[in-house]
């Protein structure tokens, strides 16, 4: 095709360049010229495009699309370089007679021009235009061209088996595309060639339907092969998984039995150890019932021993146990009575032994030691009159601790240990001691008595001067001088009236009252004591 | 510990002798006065009156004056009553 194309182009570059010499030579008109050029411009326009177009599809497109008739003018070059021109025309025959014969007469000419020596005075070579190969092929390809030309239509791979191969199957799908595809393209070839070709295509059929064949029985043989050994790995597999599992599950069983076993023959001897002890409690209350029962047969044979007595030695047994419940109440009672007594007996020694003490003079410890000794018989002593229960009433003296409750003998003995210990630095003292201390005082007090109210020096000094001048007095008098008041304390004290001694020497006041607070204090202390200690007494006396 | 037995020796004063606690301070105090007014006189007669008497008697009439005022203050009020430490 390519040498023909070259033919055509050097023979149509031949034809033009012997037209328009004549052209050129003869145009000499100015508008003429210029259709001249126009047409060859144009016409050259056309030629460059579509040959363009043919190596250059952008460019092609871009031609037909923008140039108007660029699109007919390349149909019209494809037409006539496929040979369609003038073939496939409506006058088919007539032009393609023609077609022939035009082609005859320029293959003769171009022969003849081949043939004819150029001359030699023209300096060139003599060169055939075409070689005679080309030319020979040429006229019998366009001798044969309208020999049997048909449609090429090609038959499609059919396998006769189904392709089970993934490659066999898409070379026949690749294959029937091509196939489908040269169908469509509408080509157009000799008989002959598309006999031919469809002979190869038959053989290819069979090779492929063989080949498949050959593949399906290579796969079949290779699946086979394939699943004995993967058969007897899993079986290899399968045995020693087998052996394993039996392994392992001998092994847990063992274990398990193991647990078990010692499971159940702890619970097991608990279980013994629960029964023996519940058979050791029911044997021992077996046998504690047992001795109840002898107990109880003992006891009654004891009861009818007792019974059968009742009426011979032990007549007299209900009267017995009534005399003994009397006598037991008297002792109590007795045993009590004697208690009380001996504790009064004892307070009324301990009352005279304080007084004497008081009397005598002895130290705080001594008066100390009898109040606690006072307080320990206080406790023993029961309350004198009683509560008034039943009990107390029943019984004849106080049994349900009613008799505990404090009395006058406890308050004092307390109050009387309370005065003794919170005063340790003021001493009881005797009225002797009392009364000398008195006297001590009673200087003093005249001189306090001559002191003028806010007294400076001097006036301290003639009161002192002047109450040596003050005569004595004695006796009880109701005057309220200082030397009255003194004589009528002294005159108390030794009659062992201490409460009148305090309360005349309480209602002094001024600085005689300062120098008499000390003696005060004494004299009070002394009189506590000496109250307290007489109402234990009194108390103790009248229990 | 000292003051705890300085305290504890610390007896209060018999209320009988509460007079003669402050005769006992007045006295003292205008013997004491008196001794330095007595001291103070004998010193200026030698330094500045050339061994004169008076300057010792203005001393010891100073020193008894001021020894009566204490005591008639020590009288007179309660502030000036002590307490004797054995």
């Amino acid at each position: 095709m390519l040498k023909l194309s070259r033919t055509t182009i050097n023979v149509t570059k031949r034809l033009s360049s012997t037209i328009t010499a004549p052209k050129n030579v003869g145009s000499k008109h100015p508008i003429s010229n210029f259709f001249i050029k126009l047409s060859l411009a144009t016409g050259a326009f056309y030629v460059g495009g579509v040959a363009l177009s043919e190596y250059n599809d952008q460019f092609g497109s871009l031609f037909t699309d923008n140039v108007p008739l660029a699109e007919e003018a390349c149909e019209l070059y494809e037409s006539f370089r496929d040979g369609e021109l003038f073939n496939g025309s409506a006058n088919g025959s007539a032009i393609h007679s023609t077609a022939y014969e035009t082609f005859e007469d320029l293959k003769n000419k171009i022969g003849k021009l081949g043939s004819k020596e150029i001359p030699s005075g023209s300096g060139v070579s003599p060169q055939p235009l075409v070689d005679q190969n080309e030319l020979s092929e040429v006229s019998a390809a366009a001798a044969t061209v309208p020999a049997n030309i048909i449609p090429l239509s090609l038959k499609q791979l059919v396998s006769n088996t189904p392709a089970n191969n993934e490659v066999v199957g898409q070379l026949l799908k690749v294959t029937n595309e091509t196939i489908d595809v040269i169908n469509r393209g509408g080509f157009k070839l000799p008989e002959k060639d598309v006999n031919e070709l469809n002979k190869q295509l038959n053989i290819l059929n069979d090779i492929v339907s063989k080949s498949n064949v050959q593949l399906n029985k290579l796969a079949d043989q290779s699946i086979i092969t394939t699943s004995n050994v993967l058969q007897q790995e899993y079986n290899e597999k399968l045995v020693k998984e087998q052996a394993l599992l039996d392994q392992k599950y001998l092994h847990e069983f063992n274990n398990f039995k193991e647990k078990l076993e010692a499971k159940f023959q702890k619970q097991l001897k608990t279980e013994l150890t629960t029964n023996e002890e519940n058979l050791s409690a029911k044997q021992a209350n077996q046998v504690a019932l047992l001795s109840i029962k002898q107990v109880e047969q003992f006891n009654r044979i004891l009861k009818e021993k007792l019974d059968q007595e009742r009426e011979g030695r032990l007549s007299k047994l209900e009267q017995l146990d009534a005399a003994v419940s009397t006598l037991d109440g008297t002792i109590t009672k007795l045993d009590k009575y004697v208690l009380t007594r001996e504790a009064v007996t004892q307070l009324v020694t301990l009352c005279s032994q304080l007084k004497d003490n008081l009397i005598l003079g002895s130290g705080g410890d001594d008066l100390v030691k009898h109040v606690e000794k006072i307080k320990l018989l206080a406790s023993v002593i029961p309350y004198a009159s009683m509560c008034g229960c039943k009990n107390c009433k029943k019984s004849g003296f106080c049994s349900c601790g009613c008799s505990r409750k404090k009395k006058l003998m406890d308050y004092a003995a307390s109050e009387l240990e309370t005065v003794l210990t919170s005063t340790p630095d003021v001493p009881v003292l005797t009225n002797e001691q009392l009364y000398n201390r008195w006297n001590l005082l009673s200087d003093k007090l005249k001189e306090a008595s001559l002191l003028p109210p806010n007294a400076g020096i001097l006036g301290h000094f003639g009161a002192k001067i002047f109450s040596k001048l003050l005569f004595d007095k004695t006796g009880i008098s109701k005057d309220n001088d200082m030397e009255n008041v003194v004589a009528c304390v002294s005159e108390y004290i030794k009659l062992a009236k201490l409460d009148l001694a305090v309360e005349e020497v309480v209602s002094l006041d001024g600085w005689a009252r300062v120098l008499c607070n000390d003696w005060i204090i004494e004299a009070r202390k002394k009189l506590e004591v000496q109250t307290l200690v007489d109402v234990i007494y009194g108390e103790a006396r009248t229990t | 510990m000292s003051e705890q037995k300085i305290e504890e020796q610390v007896t209060a004063t018999p209320s009988s002798a509460i007079l003669d606690n402050r005769w006992d301070v007045v006295l003292s105090n205008t013997v004491l006065k008196t001794s330095i007014g007595f001291a103070g006189g004998v010193i200026a007669s030698v330094l500045f009156f050339k061994r004169r008497a008076f300057p010792v008697w203005i001393g010891i009439g100073f020193g008894l004056g001021r020894g009566y005022s204490e005591g008639d203050a020590i009288f007179r009020s309660s502030a000036g009553l002590r307490s004797v430490k054995i």
